[in-house]
């Protein structure tokens, strides 16, 4: 049925939202057994609007390695020897003329050739920047897209598109539709998690909270943000001097309230109530438990480069496998520290050197678990780099840009693809956003044209009227 | 409302007359025809003339039925041959409607509406939305009926053979009044008065008490808020802050004045518009202002520009038309009547908005209270002829640039004197022939003056007096520069005891951070200090030294203590006698331990170009220039840094000037002199306008913005048409003749007669408020999409009344507040239940959860933490350490409130765009980025957290268990009673005292045995308590609290 706010919200009265019939009996059991409460999972799982998929998925998961700020595609993923002749050199005004710019408004347009030089890797012989030594080495596991294009040449809106699928504000990000479609495979985490890391080299960026929004669809399916400062995830932390025990009674007798009230009033959203509550008491003890690496084995450690919890990029990909062994959903993390305006060369290095080994070692370690056929990663900023100099950098550019893929239903060693002599424009298989979108609903079972929400009388979805599913990717 | 315009309403009624009861039909065009065709058809054969297929219109009668070859889509009586039928019930993939990659599945049920529609004559009416309002029939039906709004409802009711449910209990009624009208619960004398109030109109009294309360406009402001989309920052990138609360104010205020509809719409679109706005009418036109901002570094205007017009037309017309005019921004309108030259000519009414379009924010204005404005004018008074003596003294200086002999001479001077002047490598003089700077320089009781003496000195020119009778001292107190003692270094003064009149004693006293540090020569019982002759903080230094010859008196610092500090203030007292003083000073030796005390810094030599700096302008300009312009102030640095032949006379005196006023040696005493008095005046004054009220209005452009239609709404196009303001057309035309339609003309026809929707929209959402749902439940959408209403001609009589009643709120609030239908009780037997499960026909009341802002007030008006002042700045209550930490241009660090402001309602919270509080988040308050016209009501873990950990509530209960102590009796029985009646309002039934006594008694013997953890849990928040219960007992009844806070009850109107 086509879904909006006022049938969700009736839906969720009626209980038959939740779509099990046995809480109340699971309910009872865990009020009746002191200390049950974390016996009791799956009663409020929320097994996504869809029930059937459109298609067999080729994957259960995301994990998104977001680069946000707008890596330069031409220092890390498409080498262009024919901008490196024209250094220096004016920009030829046919790619320029009427385009969108930003900070270069109204200056002088000037070719920089590429700062970095390129290798070939693994035996598909991927063209890859130097700069990326261990992403090199599982290049035959990759499918790099050269052909990226977008709308917004901003930070914010191109966020915006990158995560919604629209410039407008109020919608919901890809990963609260994917919730909403499927439902997540765990009752103790969120099945939608944001991590952060700042990069020390360029400027950190702000991010807004819109870019894990639920936008019209109700806040259970909003990312949940995993914190390394403070409480790991908000609130999760008890008050001063309350123990795990005291907590429990605390919700225990909260749920008994709740129960004799249901038992008054017929109130079908007690029982979804009820068990919130006890999903609220599991994650936190799970989730001290999720962030918790000293269990992980030194060699482990070592090959994500991480000491531990730390709040770097590196310490947040080993805690995405963690999630994702977890059954969390989709796993977003945003590396802040891509925006290079100045001094392209020594910055892109320093960036790609903070995430580059870990990168590699995620893939190698899902691998390793056998959790690399069902999990998407990607890889990817929000827009790229212009081919024209700014200053000793480069400025935001939409037309094309690049980002990698890897996982369940990629094709490993391609890419797909490209940009003209100069890296301008996306020419041969364009990608648009919304394309990419469509492709990672697909690869999960889902046909993007029929994942809608109503609202404000349209269907509404995450490609908007737009999206092809980008077939030349696909293994 | 008011008696009389009810009957007045009343006889409009029966002059209209006819009962016209609705008809069963299976397919009404409105109700039951036109969703489908809408939802199926319309996307490619509706009002998107430019789109449409097969030149087919389905929207239109004439297109529909139009022959073409003997076949028509719609053959009016004739199913079987109407082509629509044909199509839409075909097995062949390639011919069936819709077609099957529009993923659009007509249901059998929505075959047969078509079908039955056809037979009937496929008939065709105008959308109920846009139809003229006109007051319906009143049905007749007997039944509990207390107003009109009963009589709609009851007898839809009967037709299904429905009941309405029974009035609801007193206390449930009152609490459903008091949080759909104030967004409070009741307090229990509240509650009693109601109970006990036995007269007829006792619950009309009560209406009219929550209407007149202050907290009624709160609450109402706090739906519209969401609506206008107000917040305290921008939204865009750096989010940053905006000055806008007086408008959020404004809106509070209106609700409370029970402002008429029409006026509170004229005043926000076009307040400024207004013939000699009053001042809150200005701060009313700050609505124009609230979208999302941008001040992006490379964000482009035009881009922008773009942006904001078109944010504006989906705010105005969700908000007042209840309409998707924003979807016609690429295209005309897929499914209701707007074409897309309507979107842009809509836009065109807000091109009068000055606005920076990237960048800082306009026509923010500011609102000093009357205090500030008296202050400022005082300050202004003395500022200005300060400020005027400076002027003259400038415009009389006839500054001329010395010649390169004289500054030759002056640096080689200053280096001679520097030189001379030096101290001996290894001395610190403090005291030698001229005072040291010092904060104060006194004597005792300051009856001795400071008296130098030229005759008789050691060193120098002079040498200083004292005589004392009794005790007498010269205090060099808060030395200017404070002197890092280093280990080894020996303080010295030379002392002259005078033969005829010698001293008891002596004593030099040293302050770093007390004054216990003293060396005393002669009878250590002499000198007293602190009212004591206590002698154990001071150092014996032995005998007085031999009288009538100058003594060099050696104090090594590490024998009185003061090795590594900081010395601040040096004293020389004396008991009865004469002393002459000279030359006071430290000895600093080779051996001295710099690693005692961070060294104090070397002198740099002077750069020559500073010295020529102090008398000429042009080694000035040179040598600020190699300083990189550190410590310039901005306007004079942007001037200097231009070469001084490129600068205009304006900007090359202005330099000039600065330099006279603040550099130039020969003026330093006379200006420096003015500066000091000016300085701290000029301070106060920045600071106090820096701390005035600012809000953001509308301002207007004599020459408005030109606005095009955008073909496929891209902004870098510039070949569509110009378009001037205009409502869309389908909806009628203003009559502005040839005078440029403004906001104001929008304005009034919003909430004129001619406008079929405001009325309905408006009214459908005070609905919601009261019920939890619309009699149209899509409240944003009245167009072919959203869905019919239940009771139409409810809606358009209750339309028909708030208008009559002059666009009256309160009125129509009261209208619904005193009907059996909004009594009714909300709990649902199962028969109900499953003929009705989503409430559609209002056979009992809604229940659901309290919105997040009142999920905080409720539990800190329990408490009895909220502070319930009206209005003012945002407010930051506890917020999780690092959420902000994302935010950057400039990065914020969130500092929570303290006092009153911690304890304010949910809406003054602050309200950050792209991070708004976690904890109402949790509760899905909206972000204010985009027009919200219902919130989604979840349920979710996240909400427990906040309940359960979130300090306010913790703090809450903690203060709330304070209270149940305190006032709940003496029994756990009477407490509970207490705690339940004061949260829920009403008393616990028997199992749950027990289960609750049972939480009690555990965690009361936890708390006993574990008085840390007590102790730290009633430390959460800032409230210092001052009960004199035993901590175990507060804690054990903060557990209590805290399940009361998180009950399913707690937080549900119902």
């Amino acid at each position: 049925m086509t879904m909006n706010i006022q049938t969700l919200n009736d839906l969720s009265n009626r209980r038959t939202f939740l779509g099990r019939a046995g809480l109340g009996s699971i309910a009872l059991a865990s009020l009746l057994k002191p200390g049950a409460l974390q016996a009791a999972p799956g009663v409020d799982r929320w097994t996504g609007t869809l029930g059937r998929l459109h298609h067999t998925p080729k994957i259960k998961r995301i994990i998104h390695l977001y680069m946000a700020g707008g890596p330069t595609h031409l220092e890390t993923f498409d080498f262009k020897p024919e901008l490196r002749k024209m250094d220096g050199k004016g920009m030829p005004e046919s790619f320029t003329k009427g385009q969108p710019i930003a900070q270069l408004q109204n200056k002088e347009l000037k070719c920089m050739g590429p700062q970095h030089d390129f290798q070939h890797f693994g035996q598909s012989k991927q063209y890859i920047s130097e700069i990326f030594p261990h992403i090199g080495t599982v290049a035959d596991d990759i499918a790099i897209v050269r052909s990226m294009r977008t709308d917004a040449i901003n930070h914010d809106p191109a966020h915006t598109l990158m995560n919604t699928g629209t410039l407008i504000s109020g919608r919901p990000s890809i990963g609260s539709w994917m919730l909403y479609g499927l439902g997540a495979e765990t009752d103790e985490l969120p099945g939608f998690v944001v991590l952060s890391s700042i990069g020390k080299h360029g400027q950190s960026q702000p991010i807004s909270a819109r870019q894990w929004h639920s936008g019209f669809l109700p806040s259970r399916f909003q990312g949940v943000e995993l914190r390394s400062v403070g409480d790991p995830v908000l609130y999760v932390g008890r008050p001063g001097g309350v123990t795990m025990g005291r907590q429990r009674d605390i919700v225990e007798t909260i749920n008994k309230l709740n129960l004799l009230h249901e038992r008054a009033t017929r109130d079908p959203e007690i029982r979804t109530r009820i068990a919130q509550y006890e999903m609220a008491f599991r994650m936190q003890t799970s989730v001290p438990d999720l962030v918790d690496l000293a269990g992980e084995p030194e060699s482990i450690r070592e090959m994500y480069g991480t000491k531990g919890a730390d709040g770097s990029f590196a310490a947040n990909c080993l805690l995405a496998r963690r999630l994702a062994e977890r059954g969390v959903r989709f796993i977003q993390m945003y590396h802040r520290g891509w925006d290079h305006h100045g001094s392209v060369k020594s910055k892109v290095a320093g960036t790609a050197g903070e995430v580059d080994q870990a990168c590699a070692a995620l893939i190698k370690d899902l691998k390793q678990r056998g959790m690399f056929e069902d999990t998407l990663i990607m890889w990817g900023g929000e827009f790229g780099r212009t081919p024209m100099a700014q200053g000793n950098g480069r400025d935001h550019h939409i037309k094309g840009f690049s980002m990698w893929f890897a996982g369940g239903g990629i094709k490993g060693g391609t890419s797909y693809g490209s940009t003209d002599e100069l890296g301008y424009n996306a020419v041969d298989d364009i990608v648009h956003v919304n394309d990419l979108q469509a492709t990672i609903l697909h690869l999960l079972g889902i046909d993007h044209k029929r994942l809608t929400f109503k609202f404000q009388g349209l269907d509404m979805r995450l490609t908007g009227i737009a999206g092809n599913v980008v077939d030349g990717i696909l293994a | 409302m008011s008696f009389r315009r009810f009957h007045r309403a009343i006889c409009v009624l029966s002059l209209v007359g006819v009962a016209s009861s609705v008809r069963a039909v299976d397919a009404d065009f409105n109700r039951d025809v036109r969703p489908i065709l809408s939802d199926k058809c319309f996307a490619c054969h509706g009002p998107d003339a430019k789109h449409v297929k097969g030149d087919l219109r389905l929207d239109l009668r004439e297109s529909a039925i139009r022959m073409n070859d003997g076949h028509a889509a719609i053959i009016p009586g004739d199913p079987s041959k109407s082509e629509l039928m044909v199509r839409i019930t075909t097995a062949d993939e390639g011919e069936v409607m819709p077609p099957p990659e529009s993923h659009k599945e007509l249901k059998p049920h929505e075959v047969d509406v078509l079908r039955e529609w056809i037979k009937q004559g496929a008939r065709y009416e105008q959308h109920w939305a846009y139809r003229k309002l006109a007051w319906p029939g009143l049905p007749t039906v007997t039944g509990t009926i207390r107003n009109p709004i009963d009589n709609f409802i009851q007898s839809n009711l009967r037709k299904s053979g429905a009941e309405p449910a029974n009035e609801t209990d007193r206390i449930t009624l009152l609490r459903r009044l008091s949080f759909d009208l104030t967004g409070l619960p009741p307090t229990p004398d509240e509650v009693r008065a109601f109970l006990n109030d036995e007269s007829i109109d006792a619950y009309e009294k009560v209406v009219d008490r929550l209407l007149k309360s202050p907290h009624y406009g709160e609450r109402m402001a706090a739906y519209w808020l969401d609506l206008v989309r107000y917040a305290d920052t921008r939204g865009y990138h750096g989010d940053q802050h905006q000055d806008v609360t007086p408008y959020r104010d404004y809106v509070i205020k209106a609700f409370n004045a029970n402002t008429p509809f029409d006026e509170f719409t004229r005043e926000q679109l076009a307040g400024d518009l207004l013939p000699g706005p009053t001042m809150q009418q200005k701060i009313a036109s700050g609505y124009n202002k609230l979208l999302m901002t941008t001040a992006e570094g490379g964000a482009q205007p035009k881009e922008y520009t773009a942006k904001y017009a078109a944010d504006r037309v989906r705010n105005a017309s969700t908000v007042w038309l209840g309409s998707t005019l924003g979807c016609a921004e690429c295209h005309d309108h897929k499914y209701d009547p707007f074409t897309q030259k309507d979107f842009y000519s809509f836009a065109a009414f807000f091109a009068d908005v000055r606005e920076t379009p990237v960048g800082g924010l306009t026509s923010v204005i500011k609102l000093p209270t009357d205090g500030e404005t008296k202050r400022l004018a005082a300050l202004g008074k003395q500022i200005g002829p300060l400020e005027k003596q400076i002027r003259d003294e400038l415009a009389a200086i006839d500054y001329k640039e010395p010649r390169p002999g004289e500054l030759k001479a002056r640096v080689a001077e200053v280096k001679k004197a520097t030189e001379e002047n030096k101290p001996s490598a290894k001395e610190i003089i403090i005291v030698d022939d001229e005072k040291p700077e010092a904060k104060t320089i006194r004597a005792n009781k300051n009856t001795h003056p400071f008296k130098w003496d030229e005759e008789k000195k050691f060193s120098g020119r002079r040498s200083w007096t004292r005589k004392a009778k009794g005790v007498a001292q010269d205090v060099f107190d808060y030395l200017k520069e404070p002197i890092h003692v280093l280990s080894g270094d020996t303080f010295f003064v030379h002392a002259w005891l005078d033969e005829e009149d010698p001293p008891d004693a002596i004593m030099i006293q040293f302050r770093s951070s007390n004054w216990d540090h003293r060396a005393n020569w002669g009878n250590i019982k002499s000198i007293g200090y602190g009212g004591s002759t206590e002698n154990s903080k001071k150092t014996d230094f032995g005998e007085l030294p031999e009288t009538g010859k100058w003594v060099k008196l050696e104090v090594p610092v590490n024998d009185v203590n003061l090795r590594g500090r900081e010395l601040v203030s040096i004293a020389l007292t004396l008991a009865n006698g004469t002393v002459h003083w000279d030359k006071l000073g430290l000895q600093r030796t080779a051996t001295s331990d710099w690693r005692a005390k961070k060294p104090v810094k070397k002198q740099k030599k002077k750069d020559p170009l500073q010295i020529e700096s102090e008398i000429s302008f042009a080694s000035w300009d040179k040598w600020i220039k190699k300083q990189k312009y550190k410590g310039i102030e901005r306007n004079v640095r942007n001037i200097l840094t231009k070469a001084a032949n490129k600068r205009n006379e304006k900007d090359a005196k202005k330099a000039l000037s600065h330099y006279l006023e603040n550099v130039y040696q020969p003026k330093r005493k006379f200006f420096g002199d003015i500066h000091k008095k000016l300085n701290p005046l000029k301070k106060e004054r920045d600071a106090l306008d820096k701390a005035i009220l600012r809000t953001m209005v509308t301002e207007t452009l004599g020459n408005p913005r030109t606005m095009r239609v955008l073909p496929r709404g891209n902004w870098q196009d510039d070949s569509g048409s110009e378009v001037k303001p205009a409502v869309p057309a389908s909806l009628g035309k203003l009559k502005t003749g040839n005078k440029r339609a403004t906001r104001l003309d929008l304005a009034s026809w919003l909430t004129s007669r001619e406008n079929p929707l405001v009325a309905r929209v408006f009214v459908n959402r005070l609905w919601k408020i009261m019920f939890g749902r619309g009699l149209a439940t899509t409240l944003d959408d009245f167009g072919m999409q959203g869905t019919h209403p239940s009771h139409p001609q409810l809606l358009d009589w209750l339309s028909m009344e708030f208008i009559a009643s002059g666009w009256d709120i309160k009125h129509t609030l009261k209208l619904i507040a005193l009907s059996h239908t909004y009594r009714q009780s909300s709990v649902a037997d199962a028969n109900s239940l499953a003929a009705d499960p989503y409430n559609n026909r209002f056979a009992r009341q809604g229940r659901f959860r309290l919105d997040a802002e009142m999920v905080r007030d409720n539990a800190l008006q329990v408490s009895g933490l909220l502070v319930d002042e009206v209005g003012g700045r945002s407010v930051k209550p506890y917020q999780p350490e690092g959420y902000w930490v994302h935010l950057n241009f400039p990065k914020r660090k969130y500092a929570h409130d303290d006092g009153n402001k911690q304890y304010r309602r949910g809406l003054y919270t602050y309200w950050c765009r792209t991070f708004p509080h976690p904890s109402l988040a949790a509760f899905d308050a909206s972000t204010r980025e985009e027009c919200v016209v219902e919130r989604v009501r979840s349920n979710t873990p996240q909400q427990a957290l906040v309940l359960l950990n979130d300090p306010t509530y913790v703090e809450a209960a903690r203060t709330f268990a304070e209270r149940i102590l305190d006032e709940g009796g003496k029994s756990t029985t009477d407490r509970l009673k207490f705690a339940y009646e004061r949260s829920i309002s009403r008393k616990p039934r028997r199992d749950e005292t027990e289960l609750l006594s049972q939480l009690y008694d555990s965690h009361l013997k936890q708390f006993t045995e574990d008085e840390k953890a007590a102790d730290e849990l009633l430390e959460t928040g800032l409230r210092d308590s001052d009960s004199k219960s035993s901590k175990a007992e507060l804690a054990a009844w903060t557990s209590i609290a805290r399940v009361v806070f998180n009950l399913h009850e707690f937080i549900t109107r119902n």
